[in-house]
């Protein structure tokens, strides 16, 4: 028993010395030593991250359990199955539409599916997230899981997980649909492309849809957690809300970004006040303009896999940061 | 611990692991921008308050990657509008011109919306307004035109195709051979067909500028020894142009113009004869004779808006009335721009 006692003393000391090595580590990030925030930044998550493992401990089996239900529960809601019918069928009239615009074939193909796949994956991620929780807490059957021996941080967890494989199944199906389309249509737009002189292979632009799906997956994780998170203390409807507002303005970061960091002293629309409104809004917002790469589709430049890795980890650690957030207000929240 | 100090510690470590993410964030954003992924943001158009222009700039940024659909779709429309004759007809274009502004800045990167508004200006409804000899609004199409593709190119800096719809309208329908040169040298930087050092050359050939166009005609012929336009120009220019060039050149003023008059002998109203004429008369300091020929060159050919221009700038080097039946567009310095009298409108070319 105490040699038990002694292993969780240790193990408390242990994470709370990750925990101060982090915020030092923090420290330097803010301060941009030698120009390595991103190595300090990077350090100190990653010690955040084992410093809450050690305390919290979670049961993976309950996590699991709580996932596998909530992914089994989700794929009979039938707003997702009329979603996915309607995002195949999108995706399907993808080819009709592109041969509307006889000279942008297949731009008009790569935007119209890949549109239809992230406006179906928002609608699922979005009204997935905000329900989930908000459901079980209406009808009380939070009250039957939590009784039982499951954390409520595990049970968020659970439901985030199991919401995001859901939204990658229902990626998955529209990723594929798309893609047979794509195979059937590309080759010949690539040749007649090709045939006016426009450098571009079919390879390099299969690729590019392929990482955007990725990228999409990924955006839905991040766009998943907020209508989580929020769920946690609101209604599902506000949660909703909140999400589409999120979503759409994270869209236009960049705008508030070059609002903050503008210094052109002869446009005296934007004063101090302004800009330091524009740089909390840019630092609070997730960036969701990052998992859009429609410039490099559409110009058929090749995107590099170090700019999927980092915008996707991004996008994890995003969502990881918010899920925390979740546990934290489900915690403490009262029913 | 109690549980109000957990909760703040719970918090704190989450703002402490979101302060640590900023790093991250900051290099993705950096190298969207290096990379070409994000292209830059015209902030200038939200900070001029430009109505129109903010509204569609941040629906189209609201909408992310869905504003391509959406300038799909409004593209369709206006194809719609184009069939049905809606964006033809002139005093009629309200519209399709609103459909065609909306597409350019819900989706700025897309080339074809301002080639093709470019080009409904400067051809389609310039015409429109030649034929009914409203050549103000001639003008003021061509010119809206132009304005289209140059923002175009503020939007897509990175592809030869803006540029050199660009240049063309300036060759072609401005007819402002210095500005034609410079936009098609401007695409060179960027994969380009083999045509554009040419038309270089005929930009300098037309002003004319005999030693610059037949340095980019020996360009041509550098890069394709098989090059039969280059090399016709060459020759053309050797033996009809160059002689009376290099005279000018030497002071042989008279010489010079015997040599230009001998080829216009054959083609009166040949236009690099007269243009070249006419700048001999003016390096010889003739700028009375200099005007007549640039008149001539002016009123004898199909709209030659170059020849204008210079009548235009020697009318009011002379300290005279530009004649009433030259028309130029109002593209030039102030000083050379025509009184447009109380209506606003410029004169309609007679005898037509």
């Amino acid at each position: 028993m105490d040699k038990k006692r002694g292993a969780g003393v240790a193990a408390r000391s242990l994470a709370i010395m990750l925990l101060l090595v982090a915020i030092g580590l923090v420290a330097l990030a803010v301060l941009n030593l030698q120009g390595l925030r991103l190595l300090f930044g990077s350090l100190a998550l990653l010690l955040v991250g084992i410093a809450a493992a050690i305390l919290l401990q979670p049961n993976f089996r309950a996590i699991y359990r709580v996932a596998s239900a909530t992914f089994f529960e989700a794929r009979r809601r039938r707003f997702m199955n009329v979603i996915l019918i309607f995002a195949v069928i999108l995706v399907g009239l993808s080819s009709f539409f592109a041969t509307l615009s006889p000279s942008a074939e297949l731009n008009m193909l790569l935007d119209i599916g890949l549109g239809s796949i992230r406006l179906c994956g928002m609608l699922i991620a979005v009204f997935l997230g905000a329900r989930l929780i908000a459901d079980e807490v209406d009808k009380k059957t939070v009250d039957v899981i939590l009784a039982k021996p499951v954390r409520r941080a595990e049970f968020v967890i659970g439901k985030f997980l199991g919401a995001w494989i859901t939204v990658t199944c229902f990626l998955l199906v529209m990723g594929v649909a798309f893609f047979i389309v794509y195979q059937i249509k590309a080759p010949q737009l690539v040749a007649k492309m090709q045939a006016v002189g426009m450098a571009l292979s079919l390879e390099e632009t299969s690729a590019n849809v392929l990482k955007a799906t990725l990228l999409i997956l990924f955006e839905m994780m991040v766009l998943t957690s907020i209508a989580i998170t929020v769920s946690t203390f609101a209604s599902w409807i506000f949660s909703a809300v909140f999400a589409f507002t999120t979503y759409f303005a994270g869209q236009l970061s960049s705008y508030f970004h070059h609002i903050a960091t503008f210094n052109d002293k002869s446009v005296a629309i934007i004063n101090p006040s302004i800009k330091m409104f524009s740089w909390v809004i840019y630092r609070l917002l997730p960036h969701f303009e990052f998992f859009d790469i429609r410039e490099k589709l559409l110009t058929h430049d090749p995107v590099y896999w170090e700019m999927i890795g980092m915008t996707a980890g991004h996008g994890v650690l995003y969502s990881l940061v918010l899920v925390a957030l979740a546990c934290v207000f489900f915690s403490y929240r009262e029913f | 611990m109690g549980r109000r100090e957990r909760l703040f510690l719970g918090i704190f470590l989450i703002f402490l692991a979101w302060i640590a993410l900023q790093p991250m964030d900051d290099w993705v954003a950096q190298h969207r921008i290096i990379y070409g992924y994000n292209r830059p943001t015209p902030i200038t158009k939200i900070v001029e308050f430009r109505p129109t222009a903010v509204t569609g700039i941040l629906a189209g940024a609201m909408l992310g990657s869905f504003r391509g659909v959406a300038a799909n779709f409004l593209w369709l429309k206006m194809q719609r509008l184009w069939n049905e004759g809606q964006a033809s007809a002139l005093g009629r274009t309200g519209e399709a011109e609103d459909v065609m502004r909306t597409v350019t800045l819900l989706d700025p990167h897309w080339l074809e919306p301002w080639t093709f508004a470019g080009w409904h200006y400067s051809y389609n409804l310039s015409y429109e307004a030649e034929a009914a000899h409203n050549y103000a609004r001639q003008g003021e199409f061509i010119q809206r035109g132009l304005n289209y593709l140059v923002e175009g190119v503020s939007y897509n800096p990175g592809t030869y195709d803006l540029y050199f719809e660009v240049a063309w309208t300036y060759f072609d329908k401005m007819k402002e051979y210095d500005e034609a040169a410079k936009w098609a040298r401007a695409t060179l930087t960027f994969s380009h067909p083999e045509f554009i050092p040419r038309q270089i050359g005929h930009a300098y050939e037309r002003k004319p500028d005999i030693p610059q166009a037949l340095d980019w005609y020996d360009y041509c012929m550098k890069q394709n020894p098989a090059d039969n336009t280059a090399k016709g120009a060459i020759l053309t220019i050797r033996e009809r142009y160059l002689p009376a060039w290099r005279l000018m050149e030497q002071g042989k003023y008279d010489e010079a113009l015997k040599s230009t008059q001998y080829y216009l002998n054959v083609d009166p109203k040949g236009r690099i004869g007269l243009h070249l004429k006419a700048t001999i008369y003016e390096r010889k300091g003739d700028l009375q004779k200099a005007l007549e020929t640039w008149r001539y060159a002016a009123t004898s050919l199909s709209i030659n808006w170059y020849a204008e221009r210079q009548v235009a700038r020697l009318s009011a080097k002379l300290g005279v009335p530009a004649p009433a039946d030259i028309v130029f567009l109002p593209s030039g310095p102030p000083s050379l721009r025509r009184p447009t009298g109380a209506g606003g409108a410029l004169p309609t070319r007679p005898g037509q």
